[in-house]
């Protein structure tokens, strides 16, 4: 399997990755940092995914990947040189502008004519290769792949998939109605008086014959915590999935100093749930205890 | 240039690599995780063993990405003119520069830390893609140009309060520190008491686990409390026999917030 799998995979997982993050990745095969498929998953990790929210996601790309099978240096290989022809052509134009699209295509289109001159079945590796379970690192016909109990390391960590609980699935909505949303916030003056006040020194000073008089004000500082609560369930149900929406594109704008919700049946009982898929429980008592005066409830 | 760990600082395989990821492609590298992973040790890490100069920025929640470039005393210079004091025309005088540009005109490599970054307006980072990009700016008041001498290695640590914005990352190396389990804890003891009494150090740990277990608290102690504790532990000579999570004593030291300990009293401890 390519390496542009993985690319792939890692879209499909929800992992928005970059030109420029791919080109990250490059660079780290150029210097010789990836020689296996267990440094990739390290490496690919570090410049490729910037949220632990997404360890989890990208862990199930991974194991796609390897479960895919396939002599992995090969690829790399075959990448890097492609990528080193792409450059060298193009090394006077403005290399952000290729479209990435373009260049998968293209590469996709190699990879199969070099798999009609090449395919013997030489190449392809059983899955056990990189099973957790032994007989790793030896494909059936003999190829070693990679480093030997290295490979393991990435993929142990991968299977085990404990950064499960981190994921968190954001929905993005019209950028309509994030906008509108950004009319929520309101600013308060707060805090130290740091911020030289032009009018009222202006008018001072004239005040003062002249004589320079600097008057201060306080910052503007954003300081909403927003708690969202939401019915769920019976009659509420045709409205949960807009309000979701709506406040999903809030959390991910930033607009507030802290926001989260929650969702809750009938009435708040002991318990309200954080996730409603599988009735995740979050006692209601500690959310008290967590929300100070400071919060705003919805 | 590679960094391999230092002697007082216990890292994981994959913490040394993304910080050699961050060198080699001289991007900055974001460290998240929960208090007390060792976040802000590792940067005075990395400094201690490639023998670079360290330059810590503490973000605060009123710190502005200008305030990491250069601080124009317009007050001073008005006050200056004032009383005529001092020659006002050389405007040069009444720039400040702050921590990054100081990592910037540094003339051998430093080590900067932007500490706790999610800390400061949502609009931070953003304002600082250009500066870490080029890795200088621009002083209008004196039409200069600050340059980086030498590319300063710079690791950005964030305690995942917020997200942050996703131009940002995309020009950074991420990596999570997951809370230390049971065995490299140990380990991490270990390197601050050398000595210490092993029938102590499972003890103490296991009443760490079983607290932080405790999904109620506000804040669950962290690896700092724990040391502090231990250190209060054996500098007291409690017998160890004695301690159980009925009985701990100095909890002070491992719960700080009020709630949690009220909690703690009628759940546990009566």
């Amino acid at each position: 399997m390519s390496l542009l799998t993985f690319f792939y995979l890692l879209r499909a997982e929800g992992i928005k990755i970059t030109f420029k993050e791919w080109k990250d990745l490059y660079n780290l095969m150029k210097s010789g940092y990836i020689k296996n498929i267990s440094d990739l998953y390290f490496y690919g990790r570090y410049v490729l995914v910037k949220t632990e929210k997404l360890y989890d996601a990208y862990d199930r790309a991974y194991i796609k990947f390897v479960n895919e099978g396939g002599d992995i240096k090969e690829r790399i290989e075959e990448l890097l040189k492609f990528l080193d022809e792409e450059f060298d052509k193009r090394v006077h134009r403005d290399f952000e502008e290729i479209s990435l699209d373009e260049i998968l295509k293209r590469f996709n289109e190699r990879l199969k004519n070099q798999k009609e001159k090449h395919s013997g079945g030489g190449k392809h590796i059983g899955q056990k290769g990189y099973s957790p379970f032994g007989s790793y690192g030896t494909a059936r016909d003999g190829i070693r792949v990679g480093g030997e109990g290295v490979n393991n390391r990435a993929f142990f960590v991968a299977s085990e998939r404990h950064f499960k609980n981190l994921r968190e699935d954001v929905m993005l909505d019209t950028r309509n109605i994030t906008i509108a949303l950004k009319k929520l916030r309101s600013f308060k003056e707060d805090g130290l008086e740091e911020d030289v006040d032009i009018d009222e020194t202006i008018d001072k000073t004239a005040k003062n014959f002249g004589d320079i008089d600097i008057a201060f004000k306080k910052e503007r500082r954003n300081n909403i915590k927003l708690l969202l609560l939401i019915d769920n369930g019976g009659s509420m149900e045709p409205y949960r999935d807009k309000v979701e929406k709506l406040f999903s594109s809030a959390k991910n704008l930033r607009y507030f100093k802290d926001f989260r919700y929650y969702y809750f049946h009938n009435c708040i009982y002991d318990f309200i749930y954080e996730d409603i898929e599988n009735w995740k429980k979050f006692p209601t008592a500690k959310l008290i205890r967590e929300f100070n005066p400071s919060g705003r409830l919805y | 240039m590679i960094y391999k760990g230092s002697s007082g600082y216990v890292a994981s395989k994959e913490l040394i690599e993304a910080v050699n990821v961050a060198i080699t492609l001289q991007k900055p590298l974001i460290i998240k995780g929960e208090p007390g992973t060792g976040k802000t040790m590792l940067a005075q890490s990395i400094a201690e063993s490639l023998k670079m100069k360290l330059i810590v920025w503490n973000i605060k929640s009123t710190t502005k990405a200008k305030d990491g470039l250069y601080f124009y005393d317009t007050v001073q210079r008005l006050n200056d003119a004032r009383f005529h004091d001092r020659d006002i025309s050389d405007i040069k005088q009444y720039i400040k520069l702050g921590k990054l540009a100081e990592a910037f005109i540094s003339e051998d490599r430093a080590v900067l830390l932007i500490d706790e970054i999610d800390k400061a307006d949502i609009e931070f980072p953003n304002d600082l893609l250009n500066e870490l990009d080029e890795m200088s700016f621009y002083i209008p008041e004196t039409k200069e140009t600050i340059v980086a001498k030498q590319r300063p290695v710079v690791i950005i640590t964030s305690n995942s309060e917020k997200d942050l914005p996703d131009p940002f990352l995309r020009r950074c190396v991420f990596h999570y520190i997951e809370f230390p389990d049971y065995e490299l804890m140990k380990e991490i003891v270990r390197v601050h008491f050398p000595d210490i009494h092993r029938e102590l150090l499972e003890k103490a740990l296991k009443i760490f686990y079983d607290i932080r277990k405790i999904g109620e608290l506000r804040k669950k102690p962290s690896t700092s409390e724990l040391i502090d504790w231990i250190r209060v532990l054996m500098a007291s000579a409690v017998d160890i026999e004695n301690i159980s999570v009925k009985n701990i004593p100095f909890i002070g030291t491992l719960i700080k917030k009020e709630q949690d300990l009220e909690y703690l009293q009628r759940a546990y401890l009566r």
